[in-house]
């Protein structure tokens, strides 16, 4: 381990091990050091330091893949021991060039100003970048790569240089199977951007996935629609927490990989609790408040519903006939005592009536006396040759602005409960093409009787 | 190219929290759909993002495009760019490493404008003593 220091007020003199003989720049640094940093050095760069160097091409800073991370950490300059304190200018600043980086490294409270950020995210890489703060030039984006791991949390993404017609090109996940993590972070100056905020590996490579909670991207208002995931998310992403401008689009456009998984939690221009959008492979379901079933599904006293649409069957454009390929709404939880038991859940849709092919219901309960064992019961036709019409719902009032509610229909299945305890249901869909013009609602409230 | 040549308005639900779907229609007779945009502004009128998604769907047929069309280019100066830095032979691993990072950088590069500055770049460094790094 070997500690050094950057300031632009140092000697450049090696060893760099005070701020006196600092380096008078992270490129200076970085050339005297070969091949590359060791386990666990630590760089120290003061607070104000402001990059002198100039760039000629993308600036690589190096490390080890595995062992203790290299940290670069911004400090009070001057500071006897260190202390940390957040950079207040750009400690690397390289306008119109890329950063590299190949290693593991951890980034403390750095300013820096680049074009692409590019982790190198082979097997073993990762980066923890807190509390630092990255503004972008033309083309911006943050490019991860291979396998490996990348993690933000506190760190503001600056967009306000960022003014080219590139600006389409979105910020993060891209690469293959890579982790990316976002958490408590802010893009600001991102009004002119007409491109996502992330954007997946491209078709055909293996899968990258997300981690994205506490995003404030209220500044993404322009063309973009706040749009947050674009169509080439092949993979699993988790957002959750994010604070949109008034109008947004989670993931408007394109189609998606058969396994495909991404959820949107809690998102929205305020606090939403009951916001839930999953968008997979056979379909999507995003809930509203707006329309709801009265005395169904209530969130802290608000009622809402999931409004669900299927994509094309392919081969067989009617229904997903591949196992394991139908829709399958979330589990929903809950608690029965033991006897025979109705489990109700009620939709609606303007389209038509549906059958216990099309939209079926799935019960798993405790079925033996004194153990945990479960089994589940469900009301799905058992072949396509010999289906029938969900049961009509006469008695229930759907309210909300949109759809007629034309078709009220329930889901029921009667199962022998043998045992106090849990239970769990869920919604399942065969019937593919159901178009959001269908207006098909689900209330996730179940009902035990 | 696929060219849209009709957006339109699928369907709107709700009131204070607006759901709203658009489908587009191309050249070829395809419905490419886009939504939800969701709208807590009482004001905005759907029809006025008719354009905007016209365009965004646009970008998009047009990103799918290009990308068919050029990862063979790219994973081929990928492999050009090894072939004069790294023997193959006795470090397979690191040529592969290099190769798919390279590629996946140059495909997604393809999206903006300026692929010829950071193709120059690239190319660039690996004249440089030392060649490109992994």
């Amino acid at each position: 381990v070997t500690i050094y220091y950057v300031d632009d007020g140092g000697s450049n003199t090696a060893p760099y091990d005070t701020w006196a003989k600092a380096a008078t720049s992270l490129l200076a640094l970085t050339a005297a050091i070969t091949p590359r940093f060791d386990f666990g050095d630590i760089i120290y760069i003061g607070h104000d330091h402001v990059d002198p160097a100039t760039y000629t091409g993308t600036f690589y800073i190096e490390a080890w893949s595995f062992g203790n991370p290299v940290i670069f950490m911004s400090a009070t300059q001057g500071s006897d021991p260190p202390v940390y304190q957040k950079a207040v200018s750009n400690q690397i600043n390289m306008t119109g060039y890329n950063l590299q980086l190949s290693g593991a490294m951890t980034f403390l409270g750095l300013q820096i100003h680049i074009r692409f950020l590019n982790p190198t995210l082979h097997k073993g890489h990762r980066y923890h970048w807190r509390d630092c703060r990255i503004s972008f030039t033309d083309g911006a984006r943050l490019n991860p790569g291979l396998a490996g791991e990348i993690e933000f949390e506190s760190c503001e993404f600056d967009f306000s240089a960022d003014t080219s017609a590139s600006s389409a090109v979105p910020l993060g996940l891209a690469g293959t199977d890579a982790r990316s993590i976002f958490r408590d972070c802010v893009v600001t100056g991102g009004d002119q951007r007409t491109g996502t905020l992330f954007a997946g590996a491209p078709p055909g490579t293996t899968f990258p996935t997300l981690t994205a909670a506490g995003i404030d991207v209220t500044s993404l208002t322009n063309a973009t629609l706040c749009e947050v995931v674009n169509a080439y998310t092949v993979g699993i992403a988790r957002l959750s927490n994010l604070l949109t401008a008034a109008t947004w689009a989670p993931w408007p456009t394109g189609t998606v990989d058969s396994f495909t998984d991404v959820s949107f939690v809690n998102c929205g221009s305020a606090n939403a609790p009951t916001f839930l959008m999953q968008k997979t492979g056979p379909g999507d379901l995003i809930s509203t408040t707006d329309i709801y079933r009265d005395g169904g599904a209530e969130m802290d006293g608000t009622p809402f519903a999931w409004l669900v649409m299927t994509n094309d069957g392919g081969f067989y454009p009617d229904y997903f006939i591949d196992v394991g390929l139908e829709l399958r709404l979330p589990w929903i939880y809950g608690t029965t005592e033991a006897g025979t038991r109705t489990f109700t859940v009620h939709i609606t849709n303007d389209a038509g009536d549906l059958t216990d092919w099309d939209i079926y219901l799935e019960v798993e309960f405790l079925s033996v006396a004194g153990t945990p064992l479960t089994s589940l019961a469900t009301d799905s036709a058992p072949g396509v040759s010999s289906t029938t019409a969900q049961t009509d719902d006469t008695s229930s009032t759907w309210t909300g602005t949109g759809p007629s509610f034309t078709y009220k229909q329930k889901l029921e299945v009667t199962a022998a409960v043998a045992e106090d305890g849990l239970y769990r249901a869920r919604v399942c869909l065969r019937k593919a093409s159901i178009a959001s013009s269908a207006y098909l609602y689900v209330d996730p409230m179940i009902e035990v009787a | 190219m696929t060219t849209i040549v009709k957006t339109s308005i699928e369907s709107v639900h709700g009131s204070k929290h607006r759901l709203l779907f658009y489908r587009c229609l191309d050249d070829q007779g395809t419905v490419h759909k886009y939504g939800p945009v969701i709208t807590a502004d009482p004001e905005l009128d759907p029809a006025s993002l008719l354009k905007q998604v016209a365009r965004r769907v646009q970008e998009s047929l047009d990103a799918a495009a290009r990308r068919k069309t050029t990862e063979k280019e790219a994973g081929e100066l990928a492999a050009v760019l090894i072939a004069g830095k790294f023997d193959k032979a006795t470090s397979p691993e690191l040529a592969k490493l290099l190769a798919e990072s390279l590629t996946t950088t140059l495909v997604q590069a393809k999206d903006a404008p300026e692929l010829a500055k950071l193709l120059k770049e690239v190319e660039d460094e690996a004249k440089k003593p030392g060649g490109v790094k992994p």
